[in-house]
């Protein structure tokens, strides 16, 4: 897979659960160990809570929750990769990342049926080798519900 | 629209100077034509005693001068619908000036149209939409100067369209001189000694349009001093040229490799195009400056250098040489105006001849910052703060290790940076604010609007237009107090056939009030109108099935129910007196702000809204709490009192309900409304506060305890106690914003960090005052 061809594109490999995700690189703005994450009261479940990224305050995904897997102890295997996207940045947690690759953009293919509720993180597969890669679908993951904050209706 | 589309990048820079400026000039014009227009009355019935007849000229003269620096401006950067509008306008502030025709309520009708439909061609070009049509009302302004409506619309040289009208030929030179000599030349150079020729004056070398700033200008004579020659170099941009690799910044560069680039500016020419002009000085011969000037189009000549800026205030000698004079001094201040420079010793405008003293729009010792910048200084700022908080928290660090002896005198340093950070956190602090009379001046243009388009009478108080405020509160506040006003104008207030019956007088009155209470600023927009009918709106709201019937209304809930989508409609702007149209936008903002809206009324006889702000939005004071193990920051502004309450003190209100006789009740006359939503009170000084648990809001763990603080928070009838476990001290935080959607949770406002890297919370006060009326939410965990 070392061909560098014009349509390959550099992608960060991690896992959870055994299993091998990629994320492409540009998105990536860094990735660190686990610090002490301040849990925010009344947040969305998988999110964990807020750190300090380069100045700036972002918040902390458990990336198995979101998936809908049983959350893990965190070890120091266990890595933050802060992505980055538009204008949006977002830690996610991850168990390890350590793999840097080149992969061919052609080589994806649309997601399997069979994967499951947490489908819509999934944009696509890629074999590389023995193995298979499932790409995140950043912008699903990020993605929150609407939630009109609107005063409920009053009653004594 | 204009042509100027495209061009060199630093082309932008103008543009936003453009802008800025021009935002300084209207809001001068916009007060005086209201002064103006004040004084109408006894103009027209020629009742001008000599003080109103000074007043008078003195107002006129100030807006030919902002008209005519207008003029420029918008000529420089090629903006020709709004320098044709400002010539109008200046052209029949003249004549009136001139006394060759009197103000009459039509022209003053069409000038305050004139003066909005500028506002909206500046404003579309820097939108970058479609300019509003000027013609009509160049037409009726045109149509009062005299010669009247006999005039002929003419191509000026410059591609602007003015109207000359038949009969001013008695200015004769200088009539030519507004529409036909210069044509090319927008601003014009402070002139040297030599006397002014009788009808167009000129520089020594040649017609220069080239005018440099007062810095430019010292850099120049130095350069100069130092054995250079001053070039102009003329370049006019075209495709081919471009192509080729000739444009603005090849010629830049070029001119900063030979020389001391002095001046580079775009510059509107005959015919509408845009050409740049240069000034260099440089040892190289202005032949030599470039290899093909011809095709390259480029023109270099000698630079003369003009004289001191003071020969402009040349006392006049006839009446011709004193409009001469006059107009050289008007350009010649319009140049000082259009700059944004620290001027030592200001040539006193006094000395001209026929001018008031100095000029209100520009003192002459401002400096115009860019927001931006400002945001960077206390950002900058803020990371000081928390590398002196580390700082202290790792000499905390130390203490067990190093004697104390040696300790101190580091502790006493790093104390003495706190409270120099703490001054210097001021002074930035005081240059983000601003009077917010700079508001004000807006509504006034905005109520006399709203009155006329009613048929209302309207009288506006304005009361504590210095209170400052920081200047991105004063931006977003706009707005949202226009939109009050608005309303309280057309619904609010009502018209006099119905208000003389009720006793009250056929002027309304609205009044805007500005103060500061501690770190707050308040402000009050309150009417004399009929009020909102709250019954109606308590019929309605239970309609609509958001209110059971034996809840009663008070402020809060009024704020409230109007505030929810279904009286936010124009159909039922009767009903709530238009009160309810777009104001949950107005409490939004509010809320961004940090601040709280809030309303009184009575029917019959008015409403008045409240709107309370911190004014510190990036760093603040702030106490610091544990709750549930968790450790959280409460902006000290927002705190009124920090109490100790004893557990058993505590009246849960279950208990209470059930026992009529318990011995707070009959202390008490019963409890208010608000009161009863609560499940816990204190009996607190006189009366009884209640009480909600921040541990039971945010989820937490309630730690069972004898004593707990409770910090309150709120006023009046909102007052809260929140129970905390403890109050761990204070601190001077950084307010960071939690900008991303997934963690923006209410009671919550920012974050920040102590010294440890580790995020704390900041509660958002305000949210924790609306919420603490719902009791759903602090449900025991």
């Amino acid at each position: 897979m070392n061909l560098e061809q014009k349509s390959s594109e550099p992608f960060i490999l991690f896992e959870i659960a055994q299993t091998s995700y990629a994320i492409q690189a540009k998105l990536v703005q860094q990735m660190e160990m686990i610090s002490t994450i301040t849990p925010v009261p009344n947040a969305p479940n998988f999110v964990e809570g807020v750190v300090f990224s380069r100045g700036q305050v972002i918040p902390v995904i458990d990336l198995r929750v979101r998936l809908g897997l049983k959350k893990a102890e965190y070890n120091l295997r266990t890595r933050l990769i802060v992505i980055q996207t538009g204008t949006r940045t977002v830690g996610v947690i991850v168990d390890s990342a350590r793999e840097f690759v080149s992969m061919p953009t052609d080589a994806i293919q649309p997601p399997p049926e069979a994967i499951g509720s947490s489908a819509k993180y999934i944009s696509g597969i890629i074999r590389l080798g023995e193995r298979t890669i499932l790409l995140l679908n950043v912008e699903q993951l990020l993605a929150i519900t609407c939630d009109v904050q609107e005063l409920p209706p009053v009653r004594s | 629209m204009s042509d100027n589309e495209g061009q060199s990048p630093f082309f932008d820079e103008f543009l936003d100077d453009y802008f800025a400026e021009s935002d300084t000039h209207l809001t001068s014009i916009r007060s005086n034509l209201l002064s103006l227009e004040s004084s109408l009355d006894c103009i027209i019935n020629q009742q001008l005693t000599s003080e109103i007849k000074l007043e008078v000229k003195s107002l006129v003269d100030e807006l030919l001068r902002s008209f005519h620096t207008l003029k420029g401006l918008s000529g420089m950067v090629g903006i020709k619908e709004a320098e044709a509008l400002a010539h109008t306008m200046e052209s029949y502030l003249r004549a009136i000036r001139e006394e060759q025709v009197s103000l009459s309520r039509s022209a003053m009708e069409a000038f305050i149209v004139g003066v909005k439909v500028l506002e909206e061609t500046i404003a579309a070009r820097r939108t970058k939409t479609e300019p509003p049509d000027i013609t009509v009302v160049m037409a009726q302004i045109a149509a009062e100067l005299p010669g009247g409506g006999g005039g002929v619309l003419v191509q000026r040289s410059g591609g602007v369209l003015v109207q000359r009208s038949g009969g001013d030929e008695e200015h004769g030179g200088k009539g030519d001189e507004e529409h036909g000599g210069r044509g090319d030349e927008e601003i014009s150079l402070p002139r040297t000694s030599a006397p002014p020729r009788p009808s167009r004056w000129q520089a020594q070398a040649h017609e220069s349009p080239v005018s440099l700033k007062p810095d430019e200008l010292e850099r120049l004579k130095v350069a100069v001093k130092k054995g250079t020659q001053a070039w102009h170099v003329e370049f006019v941009p075209d495709r081919d040229r471009a192509e080729r690799g000739i444009n603005v910044n090849y010629i830049r560069s070029r001119l900063q490799e030979i020389g001391d680039l002095i001046h580079a500016a775009p510059r509107l020419a005959p015919g509408g195009k845009t050409l740049f002009d240069f000034v260099v000085a440089t040892t190289v011969a202005g032949e030599n400056l470039f290899p093909n000037p011809e095709q390259d189009g480029i023109n270099c000549c000698l630079f003369a250098i003009p004289g001191e800026k003071g020969s402009c205030a040349e006392e006049p000698r006839s009446r011709e040489d004193e409009e001469q004079s006059e107009t050289q001094s008007e350009d010649a201040e319009d140049f000082e105006a259009a700059e944004v420079v620290l001027q030592s010793s200001a040539t006193p405008a006094a000395a001209r001849a026929g001018w008031k003293s100095a000029p209100t729009v520009m003192p002459s010792n401002v400096v115009r910052v860019d927001l931006a910048r400002l945001d960077d200084l206390m950002r900058m700022l803020g990371e000081l703060v928390i590398s002196r908080a580390r700082l202290e928290d790792q000499l905390t660090r130390l203490q067990s290790i190093v004697p104390a002896k040696h300790l101190r005198p580091i502790r006493e340093t790093s104390q003495t940076l706190e409270r120099q950070l703490r001054d210097l956190r001021q002074g930035v602090m005081q240059v983000r604010l601003v009077p917010i009379g700079q508001i004000f001046s807006r509504m006034q243009f905005v109520v006399r609007d709203v009155a006329k388009a009613t048929h209302k009478q309207v009288f506006l108080e304005l009361k504590g237009g210095e209170t400052e405020i920081d200047k991105y509160v004063v931006e977003r506040l706009m707005d949202p107090l226009l939109h009050i006003v608005r309303n309280a104008i057309s619904h609010g207030l009502e018209s006099e056939s119905d208000r003389l019956p009720a006793g009250k007088p056929a002027q309304g009155h609205l009044a805007l009030r500005a103060a500061t209470s501690g770190e707050m600023v308040i402000l009050e927009i309150e009417d004399d109108g009929r009020g909102v009918d709250v019954d109606r709106v308590a019929e309605q709201a239970r309609k609509m099935g958001v209110l059971d019937a034996e809840t009663q209304i008070d402020p809060n809930l009024l704020l409230d129910i109007l505030c929810l989508s279904g009286f936010s409609t124009k159909e039922q702007a009767d009903l709530t007196s238009g009160r309810g149209v777009g104001l949950a936008v107005v409490k939004n903002t509010v809320q961004e702000l940090g601040g709280i809206l809030s309303l009184t009324t009575a029917p019959g006889r008015g409403t008045k809204f409240t709107i309370e702000l911190p004014l510190t939005l990036a760093i603040a004071d702030a106490l610091i709490v544990s709750v549930g193990g968790q450790t959280f920051a409460v902006p000290e502004s927002s705190v009124r009192e920090v109490i100790e309450v004893e557990s058993q003190k505590i009246i849960a209100l279950e208990n209470w309900e059930n026992n009529p006789s318990h011995p707070r009740v009959r202390g008490n006359q019963g409890l208010s409304e608000i009161q009863r939503r609560f499940t816990e009170l204190l009996p607190f000084r006189q009366d009884v506060l209640p009480l909600r648990r921040l541990a039971h809001l945010f989820g937490l763990h309630q730690v069972a305890q004898d004593r707990f603080h409770a910090v309150i928070i709120g006023k009046d009838l909102n007052t809260v106690g929140i129970i905390v476990d403890r109050i761990i001290g204070r601190q001077e935080i950084v307010v960071q914003p939690l900008s991303d959607p997934l963690i923006q949770v209410p009671g919550i406002a920012g974050a920040t960090e102590l010294g440890d890297g580790r995020v704390v919370l900041i509660l958002d006060v305000a949210a924790l005052i609306r919420l603490s009326k719902d009791s759903e939410k602090w449900r025991t965990s």
